[in-house]
């Protein structure tokens, strides 16, 4: 017997993305939910006409209920598919929580909510253990009741939980400990976790899925789902890894001893073409370079920023470079002289001082240019 | 440049032509009265240099109209770069302008002499170095800015000297820029301007975080309500529970069920006792019933016996009370008897008392009189005693008086003598006595002579000596006689004829004052209530004493008490008697009535009793049925006694009872508690949802990591910001910086020229220049005084050194022009004025200077060379050439 299911998680519903200006926010928002549609894509492309998504459906336990409408219709419109939903650490369980909301939504049959410990059987002869969290924190292992929940023989027992697998560096956010063994301790055919935001393979058995949608900068390949087949209880499991991301959010540490040393970037963030407008990027720079590439630095990083959907730009880590050519652009007079002494505060302070002098300087060099070309 | 002569024809105030000739290359003074036509002068000259003759009508022409009517008419002589020119000019009527060299003759006419003007001049820099130099009357009192023209060209002529000013105006746009984008974020102050980037940034960051606190507010709240559900949910599970309900319900029944069966219990126990009760009472009402009749019948059966013994007893009675009362009469009389003789006794003991009493008062009247008698002789000594001290004057007071008196006599005498001449008579052999002295023969030795005394000697003369007269002892002598005079009244007054006798006559009234006090305390012990008192004590006493004559000796005192006390005797006796009879008598009475009223009480108890019983008949069935009721009685008793017993084991105690309510309120209490409590959840968890639901409405954690998110971009904005600002200033105060260097440099060809100038009449004193080269204050040692707070003069005297420092500075560039100061230093007192004196000698080392002054007598000390106004012959044949007279 063999049974294919698309295994996700951390959807993170309603995540605000505050630290955005503009309709950033609304788009990166939206992402979120459009990726539902993608999953549900990828599950009727593999044949998978069950979802289980291990818990943090929604960012907040008290989220909205416009929000979990949106959710509800979402999902209601893929009726040909089955989800299945645990809560996690930012949606426990509890009364009055947002899954009150779910209910109240009416839900369709095609979503299934496994908001307690409770074995079912989603197939013939496949039983889902849920390990729901009623709580943001806990001390015990909520995959431990499987170890005894009973199943006829040669059922595919499937756990689906959300937590963080003690010892395997895979701690996420939620401080709720799993016990990897899981598998061996309660004949389970896989154990579908949710929490770390990248995917990653545990074991064989045990994996997380990552969030379907990057939500940071963090470098754990986030952005996929996890198509799962099971050949029996017993056989190792087939895993497909399937990338749903819409954004995709990149970090780069660039350091440069010169203007160009920010070339490959450049170029790389050229080669995106229109695709770059759904890239987030945080870019730190760090070198020791003269004013002149300080000036083309900030000028690259200005213009990444207009293909870019978002950039960060930290140009904190770049230090003034003493170079008596760059002087030479400011004459012989005045200004000059002010040029000399803000680049000697910039090249020989240290901290603060010597940033704020750096900075002056390019500001120097700006308004210079300005003036001259104003008298031209 | 310099001025040779000035002429001037039908110009202001000046009626005939005039002229100044022969100006010196140095210092030039023109010293004269008021409205000579100094200002004039000067006036004319500016105008031939700055104003082309064919200017129409003017406000600056219209000062040199002439008052007589006609067109000014001005001529220069002047000197520029080793030539000589004349410069004609005719303004307003038959306008002509002419330049002449005089050295080669040649003529420049209009425009044409107007444009050659224009370029010597331009060797000196131009028209506009002219106003700079040249002040006129009352330009001179205040050091103001040079104006633009003149401004600009001092600046040229600074910087052929300052080469580091190179690349200040760029520095300045620079600047400019920058302090135009440090304002769209500070205001002057340094605060955020209002509506500016930073402003905004900085109340984003604030409204957000203020936002933020709320939003963390509520979603703690939201999260302690859910917490607070849960734990609700769960007190309100187990308060539900089924087994929980049965054992609270299971608890109320069966501690019901034992306070039913208790109370029941205890009621019927109640009830037994009352029964009990009324049973014993029936009882007791039969035997008392019972046990009544049978006592009526006896003791009517007793009285009935008793009543035949009454009668004998009564007899016996009646004739003893006859003998008593007979015996009672006679101890009464013996009594009386008694008491009758022991009167007699007692008057006679009563009379002999008084006997006695009476005679030991004549003899105590006796002495009294005797005493009083004493007193009236101890007084009649005293008054003598008195009669003879009041003889003596003499008091302690008037001795003291006397003896200072004769003490001064004595000591006035005694220096009287001392001063006095002493004679000492020796007689020769045979001629004693020979020498007298008013008749007295004076004897041998020492003599004072306190007065003129005549000395005879006999058969050879008189001789009269008398002390040497001195005020000292005419003195002495006025007091002395003043001392015998008050020394005699004394002893008068004390009627003594010396002092001696003064003394003896006061120890005398010392003695009788002893005797008289003696005498009253003698008198004090005889009579110390006085003599009044004792008077009258003797005659209450005579009053009580009465007469001595009808006093009878009675018989002895002690034979009549011994009467007394037998008489007492027979009357105890007697008493005694009398009192046993009288109490025979009374008992002897008192039994017989007993005796009758026994009787009687016995006779109206019968008759009761027989009126109260049944009749004789019927009275033992009477008694039976009595006693049968009294047994039926005792069985009902008996009977309710076991009941009460009986149920006495079953009823509990008050205590038990008592825990008996106690455990079914608390299980009702408690199944009710249950109850009310999980109605207080139900409500609360509804409350509890009902906030939630709102919580979820309002996305309250949603809201939290929102904010979260904007407040830290916005504090990178103002972050950002801040490290913009932090560089335009810190760019802002380096170019600053080097726009002040730019500046100290230069200002400093004028500073430089300007120090000697000022150190030489303000001792330490320093001037700042603006950067319009302006003055601005005075730096005179640790003090700073703005230039407007400056005196007149003092603000007169730096507005001087200033044109005379532009002269140096423009004569050091090879361009002097001559200063001319018109009425300048009219401030100035003789000190200063020395000091400035000493400074225009110095400029005109450098430059020719003109001074106009109408303070002749006060320039006299100034060493230049003297000008005067000449009458200017005018040569209109030969232009160009003026002689003056």
């Amino acid at each position: 017997m063999s049974f294919t299911f698309i295994h996700t998680a951390d959807w993170q519903i309603g995540k605000p993305f505050g630290e955005f200006a503009g309709d950033k926010p609304g788009l990166l928002r939206d992402a979120r939910l459009k990726a539902i549609d993608k999953i549900a894509g990828v599950a009727r492309e593999r044949g998978a006409a069950h979802v289980l998504a291990a818990g943090d459906i929604f960012d907040f336990e008290t989220g909205a209920p416009k929000i979990v409408r949106a959710l509800v219709q979402r999902l209601a419109a893929h009726r040909d598919i089955a989800w299945h939903l645990i809560s996690g650490n930012h949606d426990p369980a509890r009364a009055s929580s947002v899954w009150d909301d779910v209910r109240a939504a009416i839900p369709p049959e095609n979503l299934r909510l496994h908001l307690d410990a409770k074995a079912a059987e989603i197939a013939r002869g496949v039983v889902l253990l849920p390990a729901p969290l009623k709580a943001k924190a806990s001390v015990s292992d909520p995959t431990a009741w499987m170890d005894h929940a009973p199943t006829p023989d040669g059922t595919i027992r499937i756990g689906l939980a959300h937590g963080s697998v003690t010892g395997f560096g895979s701690e996420g956010d939620a401080a709720v400990p799993i016990d990897p063994t899981r598998p061996r301790l309660a004949g389970l055919a896989f154990l579908a976790l949710g929490d770390w935001h990248g995917t990653k393979k545990i074991a064989e058995r045990v994996w997380y899925a990552g969030t379907p949608e990057p939500d940071s900068f963090t470098d754990n390949a986030p952005g996929h789902v996890l198509a799962v087949t099971l050949d029996g209880s017993e056989a190792p499991p087939k895993v497909e890894r399937v990338r749903t991301a819409e954004y995709t959010w990149l970090k780069r540490d660039v350091s440069v001893v010169r203007a160009d040393d920010l070339a490959a970037l450049t170029h790389e963030i050229a080669r995106l073409g229109p695709a770059a407008s759904a890239h987030l990027l945080a870019l730190s720079v760090a070198g020791y370079v003269p004013l002149a590439d300080q000036i083309a630095i900030a000028d690259s990083a200005n213009r990444m920023e207009a293909s870019l959907f978002h950039i960060e730009a930290d140009l904190t880590r770049l230090s003034l470079a003493r170079d008596v050519s760059d002087l030479e652009t400011f004459g012989n007079g005045a200004v000059r002289r002010v040029a000399e002494r803000l680049s000697r505060q910039a090249a020989d302070g240290d901290g603060q001082p010597a940033r704020v002098a750096a900075a002056a300087l390019l500001k120097l060099a700006s308004y210079t240019t300005s003036v001259k070309d104003t008298a031209a | 440049m310099k001025i040779r002569a000035i002429r001037l024809a039908e110009v202001g105030c000046f009626s005939q032509p005039v002229a100044l000739e022969n100006l010196s290359d140095g210092l030039n003074v023109l010293a004269g009265a008021n409205e000579v036509g100094k200002s004039t002068v000067l006036a004319a000259l500016r105008l031939a240099f700055e104003l082309s003759h064919k200017t129409a009508a003017s406000t600056r022409l219209e000062p040199l109209r002439p008052y007589a009517g006609g067109a000014p008419l001005i001529e220069v002589d002047f000197s520029i770069a080793g030539s000589t020119w004349r410069l004609r000019k005719r303004y307003l009527a038959s306008k002509m302008a002419e330049l002449t060299n005089l050295a080669t003759g040649q003529v420049a006419r209009g425009s044409d002499a107007e444009d050659q003007l224009a370029v010597l001049l331009g060797q000196v820099g131009g028209r506009s170095s002219l106003p700079l130099l040249w002040a006129a009357q009352g330009e001179a009192l205040a050091p103001a800015p040079p104006g633009e023209d003149a401004a600009a060209h001092l600046k040229r002529v600074v910087a052929s000297e300052v080469a580091a000013t190179a690349g200040g105006s760029e520095a300045r746009a620079v600047r400019a820029a920058v302090r135009a984008d440090l304002d769209r974020y500070l205001t002057n102050h340094k605060p955020p301007r209002p509506k500016g980037d930073y402003d905004v940034a900085v109340k984003s960051c604030s409204r957000l975080a203020g936002d933020l606190e709320l939003a963390h507010g509520r979603r703690d709240a939201a999260l302690s309500r859910l917490d607070r559900l849960s734990e609700l949910n769960a007190a309100e599970a187990l308060l539900c529970d089924p087994a929980r309900q049965a054992a609270l319900s299971a608890t109320v029944a069966s501690t019901h069920s034992a306070l039913t069966t208790a109370r029941d219990a205890q009621q019927k126990h109640r009830t037994a006792a009352q029964a009990a009760e009324a049973a014993n009472t029936h009882l007791a009402l039969a035997r008392t019933r019972r046990d009544g009749l049978a006592a009526d019948l006896a003791a009517l059966e007793a009285l009935s016996a008793e009543i035949a013994v009454d009668q004998d007893a009564s007899r016996d009675h009646a004739s003893g009370l006859a003998a008593a009362e007979t015996s009672a009469a006679e101890a009464r009389d013996a009594r009386d008897a008694a008491r009758a003789g022991l009167a007699a006794a007692e008057r006679e003991l009563k009379a002999a008392v008084e006997t006695e009493r009476r005679l030991e008062a004549h003899q105590r009247l006796g002495e009294l009189r005797e005493t009083h008698a004493a007193a009236e002789s101890a007084i009649a000594s005293g008054l003598e005693l008195r009669a003879q001290l009041d003889q003596i004057a003499v008091t302690p007071d008037l001795l003291r008086q006397i003896r200072t008196e004769g003490e001064a006599v004595r000591r006035l005498e005694d220096r009287l003598a001392a001063a006095s001449p002493k004679i000492t008579v020796a007689y020769m052999p045979g001629a004693a006595g020979r020498i007298h002295q008013n008749g007295i023969a004076l004897a041998a030795g020492a003599h004072t002579v306190g007065q003129p005394i005549v000395l005879t000697i006999d058969g050879i003369g008189t001789i009269e000596i008398a002390p040497g007269a001195s005020q000292d002892s005419e003195a002495a002598n006025d007091r002395l006689a003043q001392h015998r005079v008050a020394l005699s009244e004394a002893l008068v007054a004390a009627n003594a004829g010396s002092i001696e006798d003064a003394e003896a006559l006061l120890a005398e009234r010392q003695r009788l004052d002893a005797d008289i006090r003696e005498a009253r305390v003698r008198l004090g012990a005889l009579v110390p209530g006085g003599l009044s008192k004792l008077g009258s004590e003797i005659d209450a006493l005579a009053a009580r004493a009465g007469s001595s004559d009808d006093i009878e000796v009675p018989r002895p005192p002690a034979d009549i008490e011994r009467d007394v006390e037998s008489a007492r005797e027979r009357v105890a006796q007697a008493s005694s008697a009398d009192d046993a009879a009288q109490r025979q008598f009374g008992l002897a009475r008192e039994a017989a009535g007993r005796h009758a009223a026994a009787a009687a009480e016995r006779l109206r108890r019968i008759t009761e009793l027989e009126d109260a019983l049944p009749a004789s008949s019927a009275r033992d069935a009477a008694l039976q049925q009595l006693v049968t009721a009294a047994e039926d009685s005792e069985r009902e008793l008996n009977a309710a006694v076991r009941e009460v017993s009986a149920w006495r084991d079953l009823a509990p105690d008050a205590a038990r009872l008592q825990q008996l309510e106690s455990d079914a309120a608390q299980a009702e209490n408690a199944r009710k508690a249950n109850e009310r409590e999980r109605d207080t959840i139900s409500r609360s968890v509804a409350s509890l949802e009902g906030e939630l639901r709102a919580d979820r409405n309002d996305g309250v954690e949603a809201r939290v990591a929102e904010l979260e998110g904007a407040l830290a971009a916005a504090r990178q904005r103002q972050a950002r910001i801040e490290d913009d600002i932090a560089a335009l200033q810190l760019l802002d105060a380096e170019l600053l910086g080097e726009e002040q260097s730019s500046r100290d440099q230069y200002l400093k060809p004028v500073t430089e020229r300007l120090a000697p100038l000022v150190s030489s009449v303000f001792p330490r004193g320093e001037l700042a220049v603006a950067e319009n080269l302006g003055i601005v204050g005075l730096q005179r040692g640790e003090q700073r005084e703005t230039i407007n707070a400056l005196s007149g003069g003092t603000q007169e005297q730096i507005a001087v050194m200033v044109r005379l420092a532009f002269g140096k500075l423009m004569a050091d560039s090879g361009h002097a022009v001559p200063v001319i100061l018109d009425d300048a230093l009219v401030y100035s007192d003789d000190e200063r004025i020395l000091h400035m004196f000493a400074a225009l000698i110095g400029a005109a080392q450098h430059h020719q200077l003109i001074v106009l002054t109408c303070r002749s007598h006060a320039f006299r000390h100034l060493d230049g060379h003297r000008l005067s106004m000449a009458a200017w012959q005018i040569d209109e044949g030969r232009p160009g050439f003026s002689i003056a007279s």
